[in-house]
């Protein structure tokens, strides 16, 4: 019998994986498994071009549907795994079928959280995963439509930038007390803040959601306090959660994601991981971690893809994110650490700023608005563990081009 | 349809076709060859790198500050480089040629 590879998730991941195969010349059978009925597509503009009409769906197209053929990968959309038999070598996937391999490898991504309350259910609460919830949600956003947002993270206020831009009223409503905490420096955090209540945007900080109000249609997100944000439309971003489902009971080890080493590979053999559901111990970084990033994807289906070739591939990248809102680009390279300290950066020709933050001459992170000069140096700072002194990065004359 | 011709890493040449209004990177992500485009046209990650042929240079708008500052601290920065998710082809780019930057 022929080898065969099977993939599970036809996202980020699992695209670059079957295309990293051919490109290392694997000859077998690749059968990549795609939960939606659609060609693979990116989900980065979902929440910002396509929701505001800029951009045709196809356009978020990874590849053309012809190039599955043409590099003979066997695509299966609209089809999921519901579980992995690892002492059998086995997949069996919703449509009834089973199909055994030689590796397989895991990038289901990761599934939303949901809410589960009073009117959570009514047809006007919307989330933001897929390009059909974006076609859904954009279609809704039309001049003077109240939107409440539940959720002040990237998604919560990515989409009320979009629906500001399509003259929505917008209200976000944050359980904690600064958005984007999770990931976010509290300067740029408070910067993106104001320059959304300059744009309009009111916020409800430090408050819990009670239920929503309507019968057949939401009329109000009620807060704990018993406060109404009289809303048209909800939509709610409280972050996600990998999706691991099918391997339950596969016997793969798993911590919040599953836990793979720097090449990939699960505590099963000839079981891989890579994305959003992957928690892999990063060399440059402190601890496990699921990074849900575009990058993290595409490095960690390229390392996967190695190391089933048996070439030696380890993952190094220095992980990187970003995110528009308005006409602030937010980019952001490494993770800070508890205790580092925060240095500031003006960059005098774009408007913009940046915060590295760092901790004995090391650069651990850096998060820049509108300053990808600083971004791009924090990169390479980062990743090459240069030593670097905070005087001379808060020194905006200085030329940063010096310290590479 | 405009035909560009392309240069990629390996020193091979490939006549592409493409349609007005694309932008160079659309054409270039779908080969194996072609470039990452990770970002996917946002000009967030100047993985969409390439090098233009000085005769074209000019039949492009010039760069904006933020392409700028993404290229300028690339290690194979050159005068002729440009992101290609920043370029928008049209039909006076019929016969363009670009050489893909090596990656970084």
């Amino acid at each position: 019998m022929k080898n065969r590879i099977v993939i599970l998730g036809a996202g980020q991941a699992g695209v670059q994986v079957a295309l990293s195969l051919r490109q290392g010349g694997y000859k077998g059978e690749v059968i990549l498994v795609g939960k939606e009925p659609h060609v693979p597509y990116q989900r980065p503009p979902l929440s910002k071009q396509v929701l505001k009409k800029e951009w045709a769906a196809e356009r978020c197209q990874f590849r053309h549907i012809e190039s599955y053929a043409e590099h003979d990968i066997d695509l299966l959309p609209g089809v999921s795994a519901v579980s992995v038999d690892a002492v059998a070598g086995k997949v069996s996937l919703d449509d009834g079928s089973d199909w055994g391999y030689d590796s397989l490898v895991i990038c289901t991504g990761s599934r939303l959280n949901r809410l589960s309350m009073a009117g959570s259910l009514l047809p006007d609460v919307y989330y933001l995963k897929t390009v059909d919830d974006a076609l859904a949600l954009s279609h809704r956003l039309v001049p003077d439509a109240r939107l409440a947002v539940i959720g002040g993270g990237y998604i919560g206020l990515e989409v009320a930038a979009a629906a500001r831009s399509l003259g929505c009223e917008v209200a976000v409503i944050e359980a904690l007390d600064q958005v984007m905490k999770r990931s976010a420096l509290p300067e740029i955090a408070r910067y993106l803040h104001q320059r959304h209540q300059q744009e309009g945007v009111t916020f409800h900080m430090n408050r819990k959601v009670a239920g929503l109000q309507g019968t057949s249609r939401v009329t109000a997100v009620e807060l704990e306090d018993g406060e109404l944000v009289p809303s048209d439309l909800v939509m709610v971003g409280v972050g996600v959660r990998p999706d691991l489902h099918c391997i339950e009971g596969s016997g793969i080890a798993t911590n919040r994601g599953i836990l793979v080493d720097g090449s990939c590979r699960s505590s099963v053999a000839n079981i891989f991981a890579a994305g959003d559901v992957a928690e892999m111990e990063h060399p440059l970084l402190e601890g496990w971690h699921v990074l849900e990033s575009v990058q993290n994807a595409v490095s960690q289906g390229k390392v996967a893809a190695a190391a089933i070739l048996g070439q030696e591939a380890s993952y190094t990248d220095v992980p990187w994110f970003w995110s528009e809102q308005y006409d602030c680009r937010l980019q952001m390279a490494g993770i800070p650490r508890a205790g580092d300290q925060q240095v500031r950066r003006e960059n005098d020709e774009t408007g913009g700023f940046s915060v590295f933050t760092l901790a004995e001459g090391h650069l651990h992170a850096v998060q820049s608005i509108n300053s990808p000069r600083d971004y791009m140096v924090g990169r390479q700072l980062i990743s090459h563990r240069s030593e670097v002194s905070p005087h001379i990065l808060s020194d905006h004359a200085y030329n940063l081009k010096e310290l590479l | 349809m405009i035909t560009i011709n392309v240069l990629d890493r390996e020193g091979h040449e490939h006549a592409v076709e493409a349609h007005a209004n694309d932008r160079l990177m659309e054409v270039l992500r779908e080969f194996d060859w072609g470039v990452s485009a990770i970002c996917g046209g946002m000009c967030s990650c100047a993985t969409c790198h390439v090098f233009v042929d000085e005769n074209w240079l000019d039949r492009f708008p010039q760069r904006e500050m933020d392409e700028e500052e993404l290229l300028e601290f690339l290690d194979h920065f050159q005068p002729n480089s440009r992101l290609s998710c920043q370029l928008e082809l049209q039909q006076k780019h019929d016969g363009l040629v670009v050489k893909l930057a090596p990656e970084e």
